[in-house]
C-alpha cells in the first residue's frame, strides 16, 4: 500500500469500515467464547466453588486466595499432592515429547529430501500417525502396552527376548514411556512435514560449497541446515511447548480404557485438572490452576519470544 | 593396497543405507494402524489369550452320525462333512463358519444351530439344499455365547444358548423352523450347560447349576431335579431306558430314571487325571464313553474299565504340554464298530473288539478367523451408528460456520491495515496459549446457568456444541487463511474495483474463488481437529448427542477388556479422516508449510 496522509483515527476507521463489518461476527464470537469466559475463569478462581456452590454460579462465596492455597501451598492438601506429581510429570513430557517429535522429525525429513522413487508416497504414508484421531492413539497404545497381551511386550519378551519378563507399562514410572512414545508417535509427521518444507528452501549450492572444502555430512548439518531451519523447528518447539502442556486425549483414553486415573506417574495437568473439575466438582481450585498454568505458559512464550527476537539480530 | 571405494559407489552405498533406514522407520511407524485394523477383524478370545497371529477356527470333531454307508462328521467351526465309511470317499462338505456350533440329527436332517448364524437345516439325502432359518433370540451377545445345544425328537428340536442370564430353552419345530416356543425352566439360575430329550416320552433334560432338571417338554412343567455334584460341569445327557447317563468334567454319573434324585457315579473308580466324558454309547453290558484321555470301557454292573488312548495316528502334534493326544469329543456306533471324532478335525474307526483303529480321516482345517463380526456388534450392540452421525453432523457445520467466520476476518486482516488490526492478530495467537479447561469451566457453568433462567437447554444439543466448537477454530482458521489471502495478487482486486465494483463485489466475485482451495484446506483441518476433539464433548453432550470420542470412551469403561470392539471403533473413527485426508493432501500440506517456508 502506498503510504497516505495519515489523517485523524475517526477517519481512518470509517475509510476502513468494510473491515471492521467483516470482523465483526468472529469478533463478536471471541468476545463472548474467548474473552468473557476466560474473565470469569480468573473470578472463580477466588471463589469457594465446589458442588454444594456451583449452582450459585459467580455468586458463590469469595474466598480471596483460599484456592490458591490449597493448590499451593497447604501441606495437607489433596489436591497440592496430586499437583505436583501432574507437574513433574508434565514438565518430563513436555520436554521429552517436544525434543522427541522435532528430532524425529528432522530425521526423517532429511532422510526424505533426496531424489528418490516414490517420494511423495512415501511422505504422505509418513503422515498417517498423525491423522489418526489422538483419542484413537491412546486407545490404540493403550492395548498396544498391555502386560500380557500387548504386542509390544509379546514381541520384546516372546519373540525378540530382550527382557527376561514382561514388564508392566500402565502401572509404575514406566507409565510416562507409555504416554511419551505414543505422543511422539502421533505428532512427529508434523514436524516432519514442516521441516522438510523448510529444507527445500535451503540453496543446494550451500551443500556443494560444503563439499568442496570437505565438511562432513554431520558438520554441514549443524553448520548449514540446524541453522537455516531455526525458524521452523523454533516454532515447532514453542508449539510443541504449549499443545504437549495441554495434551489430554491420548493420557485420558489410555488408562481405565478412558475413565480411570492415570497413576501417579502418568497424571499430567490437564486430566488432573479435569478429574479435579468435572469428577470432584471443585471449580474454584481447577481454575485456580488453570489460571497458574496460563502464567507459567505466559512466562514460557515470552523467554521464547526473547530467545527469537536475539537470535534473529545475530543472523 | 587397501581397496578405496570410488566416490559414485559410496554415494550408492549411503543412499541404500539411508533409504532402508528410513523404510525401516516407516514401517514402524505405520505399524500401529495396521495392527488396530488388524485386531478390529480378529476374536477376542484370540486376542485375550495373547496369540498374535491370525488363527484358524478350531475344527474338533463334536457330532457323528451315521447314515446308511455314509458318516455324517461335524466340526466346531460349523463344518459338515459326509464321508463314504468303506471308501473313506468324501461325499459332501460344508462350512457354515459358525460360532459356539452344535449338531443334531433328525430322521431327515442334519441340524447346525450357532450363537451367530442361526439354524442350518441340512437334508440328509439332497445336503445342497441346505436352507438357514434366523433364530431370533434377544439378548445374545455372541461375545459371551460359549457354546450352543440341540436336541432332538422326531418333530421337534430343543436349542440352548450358554450366555449368563439365559436360562430359557426354544423349541423348534422341524417343519416351521421359523416359530420359536420358549421353555422357561424353573429354578435354573445359570444357563443351560447341556440339553437332551428322551425319545421314548416327553422328558427333557437340562444340565446346568450342578443339576440336571427334568422338564416336561409339553408342559414346561419341572419334574425332577438331580443334583450333579459342586463344581462339575455336565458336558451330555444320555437317556437310556431306566438310566440317565450324565457325562461331566469329573466323570460318569448314573441316575435312575424313577428314583432320579440321587445319582451313582460309575466312572472313574479313582481320582484320575482328566476324567471328562463328552459321549456315551450303551451296550447291552457295557458302556463306551469318549474321555478326555481316550475311549474308556465301562462294564454296566460295575468293575474296572479298560482305557484305549491310541486312537488317532500321530500326524498332528501339539506343542502344548499337558495335552492328551487320545481326547475324544464324539461318539457314533454302528454294528461293527466305532466311530471317534477327536481334536484338531481327527476322526478315525475302531472295530469292534479292536484296540488299534482300523481307519482314520482328517477333516480340512478351519477358516481364518478374520470378521466382520466386530464391527456388525459396535452397530448393533453400541449404537456406534448415532456416535458416527452425531461427530458427523457437529463436525461439518462446525466447519462450514467456522469457515464462514474465518474467511471474513482472514481477508479483512490481510488486505486492509485498519487501527485495531495488530490487536486482533495478538488477540488470535494469544486464545492459542490458554488452555481450554480455562475456558471449559466458566462455560460449561455458563450453559447450566443460562439453562436455569431462561429453561432454553443448551449443555446436551447439538447448537450448544456447534457454537462452542466454532467459536474455538476459528482463531487457528484465521492464522492459516491469512497467508492464503495474502499470497493472491493485489492487481485483481484493484482493476475490479477501478471497474467500479463495491468492496463486498470485489471480495465476493474476484477474491474469494482464488481462495477456495485455501478455505477447502483449512476447513479440513477445521473437520480433523473438531473429529479430535474430546474434553469439551465429553462435558457438553449428552447421551443423545454424543460424540465418537465419547461414545467410545463410554462404551470401554461397561465392556472391559472388548479389545476387538475397541479396535473396530477405532478403525471406524480413524478411516473417515484419512479418506478426507488422503483425497486433499495436497491441499492441506500446502496449507500447512505456508506458514514455514513464507519468507
Amino acid at each position: 500500500m502506498p503510504a497516505k496522509m495519515k489523517k485523524g483515527l475517526l477517519y481512518q476507521i470509517s475509510k476502513y469500515r468494510f473491515a471492521y463489518f467483516f470482523l465483526a461476527p468472529t469478533a463478536l464470537a471471541m468476545l463472548l467464547l474467548h474473552l468473557f469466559p476466560i474473565v470469569q475463569g480468573f473470578w472463580m478462581s477466588f471463589l469457594r466453588l465446589n458442588q454444594f456452590t456451583i449452582s450459585q454460579y459467580l455468586g458463590a462465596p469469595f474466598s480471596g486466595f483460599e484456592n490458591y492455597y490449597t493448590v499451593l501451598l497447604d501441606p495437607n492438601s489433596v489436591i497440592r499432592i496430586g499437583l505436583g506429581e501432574a507437574v513433574r510429570n508434565t514438565v518430563i513430557y513436555t520436554i521429552v515429547v517436544t525434543l522427541g517429535t522435532t528430532s524425529l522429525g528432522m530425521l526423517v525429513a532429511i532422510m526424505l529430501n533426496r531424489k528418490f522413487k516414490g517420494q511423495g508416497l512415501v511422505r504422505t504414508l509418513f503422515l498417517f500417525p498423525w491423522i489418526v484421531p489422538t483419542y484413537v492413539v491412546g486407545l490404540l497404545w493403550g492395548f498396544m502396552w498391555q502386560r500380557g497381551i500387548g504386542v509390544i511386550n509379546v514381541f520384546m519378551v516372546d519373540v525378540l527376548h530382550l527382557l527376561p519378563d514382561k514388564p508392566f507399562w500402565l502401572i509404575g514410572p514406566n507409565t510416562l514411556w507409555a504416554i511419551i512414545i505414543p505422543t511422539i508417535w502421533r505428532f512427529f509427521p508434523l514436524s516432519m512435514l514442516m521441516l522438510l518444507a523448510g529444507l527445500q528452501t535451503i540453496p543446494e549450492e550451500m551443500y556443494e560449497a560444503a563439499d568442496m572444502d570437505g565438511a562432513t555430512p554431520w558438520r554441514k548439518f549443524w553448520s548449514i541446515t540446524f541453522p537455516l531451519l531455526k525458524p521452523v523447528w523454533s516454532i515447532l518447539i514453542l508449539f510443541g511447548i504449549i499443545y504437549n502442556t495441554y495434551s489430554f486425549n491420548i493420557v485420558i483414553m489410555m488408562f481405565g480404557f478412558g475413565a480411570g486415573f492415570p497413576g501417579e506417574w502418568g497424571d499430567l495437568m490437564m486430566t488432573n485438572i479435569f478429574r479435579n473439575s468435572f469428577q470432584q466438582w471443585n471449580f474454584g481450585t481447577g481454575a485456580a490452576t488453570s489460571v497458574l498454568l496460563l502464567i507459567v505458559m505466559i512466562v514460557i512464550v515470552n523467554v521464547w519470544f526473547r530467545f527469537y527476537k536475539t537470535s534473529e539480530e545475530y543472523r | 593396497m587397501a581397496w578405496a571405494p570410488s566416490y559414485y559407489i559410496k554415494k550408492r552405498l549411503t543412499d541404500f543405507t539411508v533409504s532402508t533406514i528410513m523404510l525401516i522407520i516407516l514401517a514402524l511407524s505405520l505399524f500401529p494402524i495396521g495392527w488396530m485394523i488388524f485386531n478390529s477383524f480378529k476374536d477376542n478370545t484370540e486376542i485375550l489369550s495373547g496369540r498374535i497371529g491370525l488363527n484358524r477356527a478350531s475344527t474338533d470333531i463334536i457330532f457323528l452320525e451315521v447314515d446308511d454307508n455314509a458318516i455324517w462328521v461335524g466340526s466346531a467351526d460349523g463344518g459338515l462333512a459326509k464321508y463314504n465309511v468303506a471308501t473313506g470317499a468324501q461325499i459332501f462338505r460344508a462350512t457354515f463358519k459358525t460360532n459356539a456350533t452344535s449338531f443334531a440329527s433328525t430322521e431327515k436332517y442334519i441340524w447346525v444351530g450357532s450363537s451367530d448364524l442361526g439354524l442350518f437345516r441340512v437334508p440328509r439325502g439332497r445336503p445342497s439344499e441346505t436352507k438357514k432359518f434366523s433364530l431370533d433370540i434377544a439378548d445374545v451377545d455372541i461375545a459371551h455365547v460359549s457354546s450352543t445345544h440341540l436336541a432332538t425328537d422326531t418333530d421337534k428340536l430343543w436349542f440352548s444358548v450358554e450366555q449368563k442370564r439365559i436360562t430359557e430353552i426354544f423349541e423348534i419345530p422341524t417343519d416351521k423352523p421359523g416359530a420359536i416356543r420358549r421353555i422357561p425352566v424353573p429354578g435354573l439360575i445359570g444357563p443351560a450347560q447341556t440339553i437332551a430329550k428322551d425319545r421314548q416320552d416327553s422328558a427333557l433334560y437340562v444340565g446346568g447349576d450342578n443339576y440336571v432338571f427334568v422338564v416336561d417338554s409339553i408342559t414346561g412343567a419341572l419334574e425332577h431335579r438331580s443334583i450333579v455334584g459342586t463344581r462339575s460341569r455336565i458336558l451330555k445327557i444320555v437317556p437310556a431306558g431306566r438310566d440317565i447317563f450324565v457325562g461331566t468334567d469329573s466323570g460318569l454319573l448314573v441316575l435312575d430314571k424313577n428314583h432320579p434324585t440321587l445319582g451313582r457315579w460309575l466312572w472313574p473308580a479313582d481320582r484320575e487325571q482328566n476324567v471328562r466324558v463328552t459321549d456315551v454309547l450303551v451296550e447291552e453290558k457295557q458302556l463306551i464313553l469318549g474321555t478326555g484321555r481316550g475311549l474308556a470301557y465301562v462294564p454296566k454292573s460295575g468293575g474296572a474299565a479298560e482305557i484305549v488312548e491310541n486312537l488317532f495316528p500321530s500326524s498332528i502334534d501339539r506343542k502344548d504340554t499337558g495335552w492328551y493326544p487320545g481326547e475324544v469329543l464324539a461318539l457314533t456306533m454302528t454294528d461293527r464298530g466305532t466311530f471317534i471324532g477327536g481334536t484338531q478335525g481327527r476322526t478315525s474307526f475302531l472295530p469292534k473288539g479292536a484296540r488299534v483303529p482300523a481307519l482314520a480321516q482328517q477333516v480340512p482345517q478351519g477358516h481364518l478367523l478374520f470378521r466382520w463380526r466386530n464391527y456388525i456388534d459396535l452397530w448393533r450392540n453400541i449404537d456406534f451408528g448415532k456416535y458416527l452421525r452425531n461427530s458427523f453432523i457437529i463436525c461439518g457445520i462446525t466447519m462450514v460456520i467456522a469457515m464462514i467466520l474465518a474467511t471474513l476476518a482472514a481477508y479483512a486482516l490481510a488486505r486492509f491495515p485498519f487501527p485495531g488490526s495488530k490487536l486482533f492478530s495478538m488477540g488470535i495467537l494469544a486464545t492459542q496459549m490458554i488452555p481450554a479447561i480455562m475456558y471449559l469451566i466458566p462455560i460449561f457453568s455458563m450453559f447450566v446457568i443460562i439453562t436455569q433462567v431462561t429453561g432454553i437447554p443448551i449443555k446436551g444439543t447439538f447448537p450448544g456444541v456447534i457454537l462452542i466448537y466454532s467459536a474455538f477454530f476459528v482463531p487457528f482458521s484465521i492464522w492459516i487463511l491469512r497467508g492464503f489471502f495474502a499470497a493472491i495478487p493485489r492487481e485483481l482486486e484493484e482493476s475490479a474495483r477501478i471497474d467500479g465494483c463495491s468492496p463486498f463485489q470485489v471480495f465476493w466475485h474476484v477474491v474469494l474463488p482464488l481462495a477456495v482451495p485455501g478455505i477447502i484446506a483449512t476447513g479440513i483441518y477445521v473437520f480433523l481437529t473438531a473429529w479430535d476433539e474430546l474434553m469439551f464433548a465429553w462435558v457438553l453432550t449428552d447421551a443423545h448427542t454424543m460424540t465418537i470420542p465419547v461414545g467410545i470412551r463410554l462404551f470401554v469403561g461397561n465392556y472391559q477388556n472388548r479389545f476387538d470392539l475397541m479396535m473396530a471403533a477405532a478403525t471406524v473413527a480413524t478411516v473417515p479422516v484419512i479418506i478426507l485426508f488422503f483425497l486433499l493432501q495436497r491441499h492441506i500440506v500446502k496449507g500447512l508449510t505456508a506458514g514455514a517456508i513464507k519468507e
